[in-house]
């Protein structure tokens, strides 16, 4: 059984500007076109997307905060129409700071979030303990919320977010608000300590870096729209459609700089820091042709002498730019 | 459900109290209203027979400004309840638990209810002890008066907090309905003195039969006296009640087709 099972899911916000429009049938913008998605029990899923994607519409639906317009969404067996009983399987974790009580302390907070969920008062008390000292805010667990920095406020959202032991976590943007020593500290925490103990954790991110480092696989969405579907390694193959290598030379460059355009799948040749010693011979190719034999044995035919060969490693937010671009031009076109 | 009320209960005590300044307002504020009113009612007199059994204006003042502040609260606590959740941003949260959207408005209510009745209770004792007043007050027929009353005002308080979700601005509706009932209910203008048209209108507002009750049963006056505006409210609270309920629980359904449970 998957843990998230998403079907057809449509969202379309009416769009109102004005008084005019409260009583006419006002244009509606679409947030979801039918988007559907899997997740596995104990998998952790990255819902990724430029800034107005539909991942924050997506999870809302998913938790039950928005009702789609279409569609149907099961989370732990259970159908999201169904409500309190499906919203026990679910802990949402949110980026957005301005979901707590400030005046209470976490500990307060944390109580009266449990005895919404209905937990006993004991089993509620241990259980804080556990999640505060989880998220390591034992320190400040007695002290008003109205003085914690976000880093402090987004532990204190994972905390509730786990408090009723849920089975499906969503995270919309956890980290937004925090600094690259937070979002470390909380990457550790969610793949030690809550993916660890085989929950379904579905994050939402514009983060690459982030999907990295803590998905086992990913949907790009845009727009509304799934693009994507698949493994971090999957996703950067099916956007990444270039290679480029560096090579460190030495020799008649600009012979092979001007014969390189003519290897088949070569798409561009440039020279970076020439001089006295060793030039860099940057070269880009069709990933789906392999032309670097090619450009090796043109290389040694020139008498160009190789010191170094790398291939340039292409980080996730540049494969991410490229995905968006492809999207957008091809919205473009039609 | 009672669950669910003590965890409101515990949370708003602990916010109310946090703020120290205003609690020590409030229980200043109750002293001011009692001095105020016994002083200033020296002046207004009238035939007795408009105050609903009240001996003097100040009593009838007095029975007046405790019951509406303690009624009144019913109906504004659901509505500030949503708008609190919708700007502090704890109603997105709240809303997903297993707690339905009208026990959360409801709960969120019970505390400000509490206070104000605690806040009328002051003044009622402080009028009993220092003026002398209510003596031989008919204690069970003012509370059979007193939870109609305040039920229907839950009703209306749940009908305002639908406009709150739905149109995020439910606090004109209020302020209106409170104006209006202040002036034509008989908090401070014994309906009597009104023009007549003005006593017909008056006569749909639920705050005119709840202090006519109240004052006849804080004169000591029997279940006789007292019936008619029991009746009243028993029939009001038993329609404004379930439709408060129902407005409310559809307008969160609304503002979860609308995605704007937040939006303030």
């Amino acid at each position: 059984m998957n843990a998230v099972e998403a079907r057809g899911v449509r969202k379309a916000f009416r769009r109102v500007n004005g008084l005019r429009d409260t009583f006419r049938r006002a244009e509606s913008d679409i947030a979801l076109a039918g988007v559907d998605l899997s997740v596995s029990e104990g998998e952790v899923f990255g819902l990724l997307g430029p800034n107005g994607a539909g991942k924050t519409t997506f999870i809302k639906i998913l938790c039950g905060l928005v009702i789609a317009d279409e569609g149907k969404v099961r989370i732990a067996g259970h159908d999201i129409s169904e409500g309190p009983a499906a919203r026990r399987a679910i802990g949402v974790v949110y980026g957005d700071e301005r979901s707590f009580h400030w005046r209470l302390s976490v500990r307060e907070n944390l109580r009266f979030f449990a005895r919404l969920y209905r937990i006993p008062p004991r089993r509620a008390n241990a259980r804080i303990e556990e999640l505060i000292s989880l998220v390591g805010l034992q320190h400040a667990a007695d002290r008003r919320m109205l003085g914690f920095s976000s880093g402090m406020k987004q532990r204190a959202s994972v905390a509730r977010g786990l408090l009723h032991d849920p089975a499906v976590v969503l995270m919309d943007e956890p980290t937004r608000m925090l600094d690259p020593i937070g979002a470390f500290e909380l990457h550790s925490l969610i793949k030690n300590r809550i993916a660890a103990q085989g929950r379904t954790v579905l994050i939402a991110t514009n983060l690459m870096a982030e999907a990295e480092v803590l998905c086992d696989r990913l949907m790009l969405i845009d727009r509304g729209r799934e693009m994507f579907t698949g493994t971090v390694d999957e996703f950067r193959s099916a956007f990444r459609h270039e290679t480029v290598y560096r090579f460190q030379v030495e020799g008649p460059v600009s012979i092979v700089l001007d014969k390189l355009p003519g290897v088949t799948g070569v798409h561009g040749a440039r020279l970076e820091g020439a001089g006295a010693g060793a030039a860099e011979l940057v070269v880009t190719f069709d990933g789906q042709v392999s032309a670097l034999p090619m450009i090796i044995r043109l290389m040694v035919d020139s008498d160009l002498e190789i010191m170094s060969c790398a291939k340039e490693e292409v980080s996730l937010d540049e494969v991410f730019r490229a995905a968006v671009n492809e999207q957008q031009e091809a919205i473009c076109v039609s | 459900m009672r669950f669910v009320t003590a965890a409101y209960l515990r949370r708003d005590w602990l916010v109310w109290s946090s703020y120290r300044f205003a609690a020590i307002w409030q229980l200043a504020a109750v002293t001011a209203v009692v001095v105020g009113v016994a002083f200033a009612g020296h002046w207004i007199v009238t035939r007795a027979s408009v105050y609903n059994g009240s001996k003097n204006y100040a009593s009838f003042a007095l029975a007046g400004l405790a019951f509406t502040d303690a009624l009144l609260s019913g109906l504004t606590g659901p509505s500030q309840a949503v708008r609190d959740g919708q700007t502090s941003g704890t109603l997105e949260p709240i809303c997903l638990t297993p707690v339905h959207a009208w026990q959360f408005i409801v709960g969120s209510s019970v505390f400000q209810i509490i206070l104000a009745f605690i806040r009328a209770m002051l003044l009622l004792f402080a009028a009993i002890l220092f003026l002398g007043y209510w003596h031989h007050a008919n204690v069970p027929a003012a509370v059979l008066v007193f939870v109609p009353a305040l039920l229907t005002f839950l009703g209306l308080g749940l009908l305002a907090s639908a406009f709150t979700i739905v149109i995020k601005q439910g606090q004109p509706v209020v302020a209106g309905y409170i104006a209006l009932s202040g002036l034509l209910g008989g908090t401070l203008i014994p309906v009597a003195l009104l023009p007549a048209w003005v006593q017909a209108l008056s006569q749909l507002l639920p705050l005119t039969h709840a202090l006519t009750g109240l004052r006849l049963a804080l004169a000591g006056r029997g279940f006789g006296d007292v019936g008619q505006s029991i009746g009243v409210l028993v029939v009001m609270a038993l329609v404004f009640l379930p439709l408060g309920l129902i407005a409310a629980t559809k307008a969160t359904q609304r503002a979860r087709r609308e995605g704007s449970l937040v939006v303030y």
